[in-house]
């Protein structure tokens, strides 16, 4: 690398990671707990919400999407430009688990970038009846995916696994 | 080509000159950056904001360029120069009402029926003031050389007076009216990067007010060359404050945005976890 070019060369590295997952799942409180560190009750998301975290040596663009069906058809949209994904499950409702699962399914397969890091997020850690994390392993055949992948088990309200569950992505990015 | 003796020009006039210029300069960055927010959102009301800050500083540059042919023909008024000058109120009024329907879109709650009024009682107003103004560049020529008209009667009346009052009017209601709403939203939120913003927009907008209404004392104080150079150049500072300070509300830069934001829990937290 030429001399100008090491001089003029950018420390920080950027990362564009969106989150994703079915209405209701908890992406928005999620988002709003890394920004506030508390439970922040949302309304449903209408398009985008974008946050920007400011980290040594990256910075991190988080994109979180609506869940809705119709908002659906524009995840791609922004999924393909993204460096990763993170998929939240709302793990106390068994009843929306193939759903779930579809729209995982479709969401991984329309992506190109091998390098691709997904985080799953077990959400609703706090509520009763709800799925094992071995048991959503199995389920969602994680184990044939051809990503880094990685699953918490988390609580937006409680706060439990946020901060480690973001940090492992976080750690994959800075290498 | 005829030449100007730079000596024969007052310093009073350079200065005015000089400070309408640098004015002007921080009109057109203020332009430049709506335009460049406008192709990044291309949004109906980053287009009438721009539109109206377009038209703003096109009259700060008919402005100049009318005091430099003026000082360029030694005092003589030609007619271009005199039509140059008859432009400022027929772009200023367009350019209020581009301001109002954009506050109308994020900052004011008015109703369609008080809309539709009150754009109706500004292009009236827009509409007699072009009226006037034509029939004095075809037939009279004494709206701003000559300001005063002697009726038949004993009273003197001046047509300059009620446009400036028009012009006045319209734009302490419209800025004001959006200033203080943008104010009063500001205190009610709760997000910082919202509430810092709305603050900008309101403190810019009623400096602007503040160097408009300088700008209309000062040209009815050209009798007393010392006061004027002195509000003059209050309202080139009130200008240049106003720009700056509206193009951080308006635009919101990214840097001024992560100036306002504090830092994020999850930050905070990694920070930390960095320094141990």
């Amino acid at each position: 690398m030429s001399f100008l070019q090491r001089l003029f060369r950018t420390r920080t590295k950027h990362a564009d990671i969106t989150i994703c997952g079915l209405d209701d799942a908890g992406k928005t409180t999620i988002l709003r707990f890394l920004e506030t560190g508390e439970f922040v009750d949302t309304t449903p998301t209408m398009g985008v919400n974008r946050e920007t975290l400011h980290l040594p040596n990256l910075q991190v663009n988080v994109f979180d999407l609506a869940g809705q069906e119709d908002f659906r058809n524009m995840w791609h949209n922004i999924n393909e430009k993204s460096d990763g994904i993170v998929f939240v499950i709302d793990r106390s409702n068994v009843m929306r688990f193939d759903e779930a699962k579809e729209v995982f399914e479709q969401t991984i397969h329309a992506q190109l970038d091998q390098d691709l890091i997904i985080l799953i997020l077990l959400n609703k850690s706090d509520e009763p009846n709800v799925i094992e994390k071995s048991l959503f392993i199995e389920e969602f055949n994680l184990l044939d995916l051809p990503f880094k992948w990685a699953v918490f088990e988390t609580s937006a309200k409680t706060g439990d696994g946020i901060f480690n569950s973001f940090k492992w992505f976080v750690d994959e990015f800075i290498g | 080509m005829m030449m100007v003796d730079l000596s024969l020009i007052e310093p009073a006039s350079f200065f005015i000159i000089v400070s309408s210029v640098i004015n002007m300069a921080f009109s057109l960055a203020l332009v430049i950056t709506l335009l460049v927010n406008f192709f990044r959102k291309k949004t109906v009301g980053t287009f009438m904001l721009l539109s109206s800050y377009f038209l703003f500083s096109l009259t700060s540059a008919f402005s100049i360029a009318y005091r430099i042919s003026l000082i360029y023909n030694e005092g003589v008024m030609t007619d271009t120069i005199y039509q140059m000058g008859s432009l400022t109120p027929m772009i200023i009024l367009p350019a209020f009402a581009f301001l109002y329907f954009f506050g109308c879109r994020h900052i004011l709650k008015d109703n369609e029926i008080v809309k539709t009024y009150l754009f109706a009682i500004i292009m009236v107003i827009y509409g007699l003031i072009t009226a006037v103004i034509a029939y004095d560049n075809i037939y009279t020529n004494s709206l701003f050389s000559e300001p005063t008209y002697i009726t038949n009667d004993v009273f003197t009346i001046s047509y300059t007076w009620p446009i400036l009052v028009a012009q006045i009017v319209i734009s302490i209601f419209v800025t004001s009216r959006i200033g203080i709403r943008a104010l009063r939203l500001a205190r009610k939120s709760d997000q910082p990067i919202r509430k810092r913003g709305l603050q900008t927009i309101g403190i810019g907008v009623f400096l602007y007010l503040l160097a408009g209404l300088l700008s209309a004392f000062d040209s009815s104080i050209s009798n007393l060359p010392a006061l004027m150079i002195t509000v003059s150049a209050f309202r080139a500072l009130a200008y240049a404050t106003a720009y700056v300070t509206m193009y951080l509300g308006w635009v919101m830069p990214a840097w001024y945005r992560k100036m306002i934001r504090k830092k994020s829990w999850f930050e905070m937290q990694y920070q930390q976890l960095q320094k141990r």
